[in-house]
């Protein structure tokens, strides 16, 4: 089922332009907007321009990366699923993400030919990649992937096996790969979950909902299992078959009403604590999720790395008083 | 005479506007919508009087005006690196 037809009775149900910033959903909605007849606010044009410029900067980056570094180079994400769209330039990115044998090894060598850390490093740590490094002269910094994106549960397979079945990239350029199509779905919703639980954006419903179209729903299955996502892919199967059928999306709680607010407003910072936090209970067996509480809570609580207790505790302390402020309002006063 | 876009150089339309990058610098331009009919005849091999006459046709621009601003925009584009005479 294609998702673009519920994405467009979507676009018509949401009147801020910050929530569709918020879902990544800017370039699709100055579209829709100006085929509607509806006037295009300036952040949505501003946006479009950027979505365009970092659709032009995608392969001119790969290449470079290509270039540089030896061995297979898997690219995940934004870039690769916004080839599926009508138009790459209306899937919005800020980066690139690739997976690597050795991301360690792979920086070096970035950094020995000229790259340098992007606005970020400081992230470096606490996910499942090395500092984003950018050319100097380029708006799209770069991510290198030591593992994949997900929740703390997920038993991904190792990258030698996964650059076995990899094949090249639909982003088009010489020497760049990508997932099949189920794995490539089942990382998209381990990295939603592990950042929005339950309550994933709408850029990531489409992205999933592409995706799926390609692939086998009984190999997704399968895979979701093996992963330890069984759990996640059923609440996310749904989410994404709610949007393409253009209803409103199902709660992920069986039995509760649907969150439709939470959905189409921007995520406060509470929210975005707390959804993570509930996203736990979805790991795959009632014996796993208190592990999976503990680290999560403990991943938010603690210092990142090389961050002294003080700074954490001036960045609790601010994210306490911006509790009930939206995400986006929050990273600007910080 | 006629001009192309060197193979470094990438476009992408938004709306009714034109980005284009030049991948050597990743240095970026923009084009306002008659900018972006200019470019689209030049690149396609149309001259650039025939540029100018379509903008004529497009916009509410006396040819003669058309004629200047596109020679002048060509200067701009061909100093840049952004374009280079058919064959170069």
């Amino acid at each position: 089922m294609s998702v673009w037809v519920g994405v467009d009775l979507l676009l018509d149900r949401i009147d801020d332009p910050a929530v569709l910033c918020a879902h990544g959903l800017q370039a699709l909605a100055a579209r829709r907007w100006r085929t509607i007849g509806r006037p295009v606010p300036p952040l949505l044009l501003t946006e479009e321009r950027a979505a365009a410029i970092a659709a032009l900067a995608t392969p001119v980056q790969l290449e470079r990366l290509r270039a540089t570094l030896d061995g297979p180079i898997i690219l995940l994400k934004g870039a690769e699923v916004a080839a599926r769209y009508p138009d790459p330039a209306l899937r919005p990115s800020s980066d690139i993400d690739v997976f690597v044998a050795d991301a360690h090894r792979a920086e070096q060598a970035l950094r020995a030919a000229g790259w340098e850390p992007a606005e970020g490093e400081r992230t470096a740590g606490r996910h499942q990649h090395q500092a984003p490094l950018r050319w100097p002269t380029s708006p799209l910094p770069v991510e290198l992937h030591h593992a994949l994106p997900g929740p703390s549960w997920l038993q991904a397979p190792e990258f030698g096996r996964l650059a076995d079945i990899a094949r090249p990239a639909a982003v088009g350029v010489d020497g760049i790969l990508a997932l099949p199509p189920a794995h490539h779905a089942l990382v998209l919703a381990a990295h939603a979950w592990r950042h929005y639980g339950p309550w994933p954006r709408f850029r990531d419903m489409i992205d999933i909902g592409l995706l799926v179209d390609e692939a086998d729903p009984a190999e997704i299955a399968a895979l979701a299992r093996a992963w330890g996502l069984d759990r996640v892919w059923t609440t996310t199967r749904r989410l994404v078959m709610a949007l393409s059928a253009g209803t409103t999306p199902p709660s992920p709680v069986p039995g509760r009403r649907a969150p439709l607010g939470m959905a189409l407003r921007e995520r406060t910072v509470a929210d975005a604590h707390l959804r993570r936090w509930l996203g736990t209970l979805w790991a795959p067996t009632p014996a796993a999720i208190p592990g999976a509480i503990a680290t999560t809570i403990g991943q938010d609580l603690r210092p990142w790395p090389g961050e002294s207790w003080s700074a954490k505790l001036g960045r609790l302390t601010r994210a306490g008083r911006h509790a009930l402020l939206p995400v986006s309002v929050h990273r600007q006063r910080r | 005479m006629t001009y192309q876009a060197p193979t470094h150089i990438h476009s992408r339309a938004v709306h009714d506007e034109l980005v284009l990058l030049d991948a050597r610098q990743d240095a970026y331009f923009g084009l306002n919508p008659t900018g972006a009919v200019a470019w689209s005849a030049l690149t396609a091999g149309r001259s650039p009087e025939a540029a100018a006459a379509e903008i004529s046709a497009q916009f509410d621009v006396a040819p003669e005006v058309a004629r200047i601003d596109v020679a002048a925009l060509v200067d701009q584009l061909v100093a840049r690196g952004l374009l280079e005479p058919a064959g170069a």
